[in-house]
């Protein structure tokens, strides 16, 4: 960005970011130890509430901890609120992912995940029901960091964001969809997904229909093993929406 | 006939709300209808504040001592839930090569005129202050809003005046890497070494670097005025920011070549990247003492035409009401759309904890504000601010 913000406070100009030393002595003594085993999923917690943020209609807290990872994302739904312009037969909807405190992704890599939520959000909220009108989730990806702490080269750090990014996206759509329901949005299903390899695979109506696909590095995995490890996550994530939901009922 | 008979058929009903959407049409009489009844709209009482729950110090990567998470570059960190709204404050750090071009170096004569107002200024100059982005998640896009640059402006005047952050404690002392014969580097620093044989005068540097401190802060569930929670957020924060060592290498460290060509001559000085050390840190020595906490205050007329009456004695007390002489409250904490947007008149108030007030802004709008409420005010403010600066304990 070379055009200056007159808007906001950014601090001289001059200064420069910190760049931390990739290598020295002291570091690499304490490490050997953490060698947790690698895709750990069965051993992730998650825990999910909803509603807890007041000027919008609906809010979803998502935070999952595995052994290595630590994720915790918060999304809000606006809307169904009428938009300018001329009448449309279908509601609109726009989902903006917002870096949280750790930038880490850049903007393109956002903006992909987030067309990519569009897509199945389109087919999975009952948009007819809103005519000429726009709902705006903001997905705030607050806290994401890996609890191993091992000091990595440039080249696997970029490895490690890109299948990261993969392995947010299941989390994305569960906060999104109890998000949606805490607002009260109609919804054709609980849409969940799983992630298996950098795949991410979204399901609706018990895994019989699948409503979104992405995939990352061509790995040559089987592409039906994948689908499997993803629809038993789906499963799970599933039932935890549903209980997390009929709990905040009572 | 037929005309009489639809005016018969005409009834009035009385329409009647529920309170929340009585807060949404008319915020004033909700508010008004509230306090006549001893208590606000969000069901507080006049002078209670909302409690505050905070968490210092768990998003930076000195979050764990003996694990330090070396991809996160948050230095200091606070979140603070206070009634519905949360918000999420992180210190990043950088760095500034400071350039010798003091006032006090220049020769210019007509610059002494200048140098007297900027004397007076001196005070202030020795401190510095963060640079603050605030964002107010209301579920919109584009441009920041008028609310957060004002706010994200206040913050940074006031942390300056307020005379938190010397311009000393931002100052880098740098250390030099050098290479160990076996091919291994180690880092020196100046003021950790006991023997002289490397002392600062040693490893004299010509140049010199402060860090920059940049907080990011996210107010979530905005419900009410926010300055205050993000005021309050930052001086937490603040209050846990560790800066990492910083290092040059020693073949950079003083490297001057002179050239010529062409019959001129310059001098290239080699450019280098300060470097942070990935472990470890010193802690940013602030003011203690001049950490404030911010608390404001609204001041409402009481309106005698709003009262919710028993139904008992309302027309005793109807005849009591006196129109002339209007009944004024104070009000602590303002929170929720009612008071915020039928409120005119507020006090704001940054004290520390000491009684030692750092700032107050009085604007009247509408309801007056008397001696006694701005007594009152500040009184509060310091128990407030007492009861604030508790909280912090790593």
């Amino acid at each position: 960005m070379n055009v200056q913000d007159r808007r906001r406070l950014l601090g001289p100009g001059a200064a420069k970011p910190m760049a931390f030393s990739n290598t020295t002595t002291h570091v690499p003594e304490k490490k050997s130890t953490d060698l947790t085993p690698k895709g750990n999923e069965s051993e992730q917690e998650l825990s999910l509430h909803t509603g807890f943020i007041e000027n919008c209609n609906g809010s979803a807290l998502v935070e999952a901890r595995s052994l290595g990872h630590q994720t915790s994302l918060i999304s809000a739904v606006y809307g169904p609120r009428s938009i300018r312009g001329s009448f449309t037969s279908q509601g609109t909807i726009s989902i903006q992912l917002k870096n949280g405190l750790l930038e880490k992704y850049n903007t393109n890599e956002l903006k992909e995940v987030s067309s990519f939520l569009m897509g199945i959000f389109n087919s999975v909220v009952n948009l007819s029901r809103y005519p000429k009108s726009g709902i705006d989730i903001f997905v705030y990806l607050t806290y994401d960091k890996d609890l191993t702490n091992n000091p990595q080269d440039d080249d696997s750090q970029s490895k490690m964001t890109s299948s990261q990014i993969s392995s947010l996206i299941p989390h994305c759509i569960t906060s999104i969809t109890l998000a949606l329901a805490d607002a009260g949005i109609e919804l054709v299903d609980m849409a969940g997904a799983g992630e298996a390899n950098g795949t991410v695979v979204s399901f609706i109506k018990n895994g019989e229909e699948i409503v979104g696909f992405w995939k990352d590095d061509g790995d040559d995995e089987d592409l039906l093993e994948c689908l499997d490890r993803c629809k038993e996550q789906y499963n799970r994530y599933r039932d935890l929406m549903i209980s997390c939901l009929m709990n905040q009922e009572t | 006939m037929a005309e009489s008979t639809t005016l018969e058929t005409i009834e009035i009903h009385p329409i009647t709300f529920p309170p929340e959407v009585l807060a949404r049409i008319s915020p004033e009489l909700s508010l008004q209808r509230h306090l006549s009844l001893g208590i606000r709209p969000c069901l507080r009482k006049y002078e209670e504040f909302r409690d505050v729950a905070i968490e210092n110090n768990t998003l930076s990567r000195y979050a764990d001592a003996g694990n330090i998470d070396t991809k996160n570059n948050i230095l200091g960190s606070n979140v603070l839930k206070s009634g519905k709204t949360i918000v999420i404050t992180s210190i990043t750090g950088g760095i500034i090569e400071e350039t010798s071009a003091s006032i006090k170096d220049l020769d210019d004569f007509g610059e002494e005129e200048l140098f007297e107002v900027t004397k007076e200024e001196d005070i202030i100059a020795n401190y510095a202050s963060v640079y603050p982005v605030v964002e107010v998640e209301r579920g919109r896009v584009g441009a920041c809003t008028d609310e957060e640059m004002t706010i994200s402006q206040k913050l940074h005047d006031s942390i300056l005046h307020s005379r938190i952050l010397p311009k000393k404690a931002l100052k880098v002392k740098a250390g030099v890497r050098s290479a160990n014969e076996d091919g291994t580097f180690s880092v020196l620093y100046p003021d950790e070494l006991e023997d002289d044989t490397l002392n600062e005068t040693n490893l004299k540097m010509k140049r010199k670097w402060s860090y920059v401190l940049y907080a990011k802060i996210v107010v979530l569930s905005r419900t009410g005025p926010v300055f205050d929670l993000c005021w309050n957020s930052l001086m937490y924060a603040l209050q846990s920011v560790k800066l990492p060592r910083a290092f040059i290498d020693e073949r950079a460290s003083d490297l001057r070549m002179t050239i010529r060509t062409r019959g001129r001559s310059a001098t290239i000085r080699e450019t280098y990247e300060i470097i942070c050390d990935q472990t470890k840190s010193v802690p940013l020595m602030i003011n203690a003492k001049n950490i404030a906490f911010a608390s404001n205050y609204g001041i409402v007329e009481l309106d005698p035409e709003c009262q919710l009456q028993n139904s008992d004695n309302s027309e005793e007390e109807e005849v009591d009401i006196d129109m002339d002489k209007l009944n004024t409250v104070l009000i602590a904490d303002l929170d929720t759309e009612a008071e915020e947007t039928s409120i005119h008149s507020t006090i704001s108030i940054l004290a520390a904890p000491s009684g030692n007030y750092k700032q107050l802004t009085l604007m009247g709008g509408g309801a007056k504000i008397t001696p006694e409420m701005i007594k009152r005010s500040l009184l509060l403010s310091r128990v407030r601010a007492d009861d604030l600066s508790t909280r912090f304990n790593i």
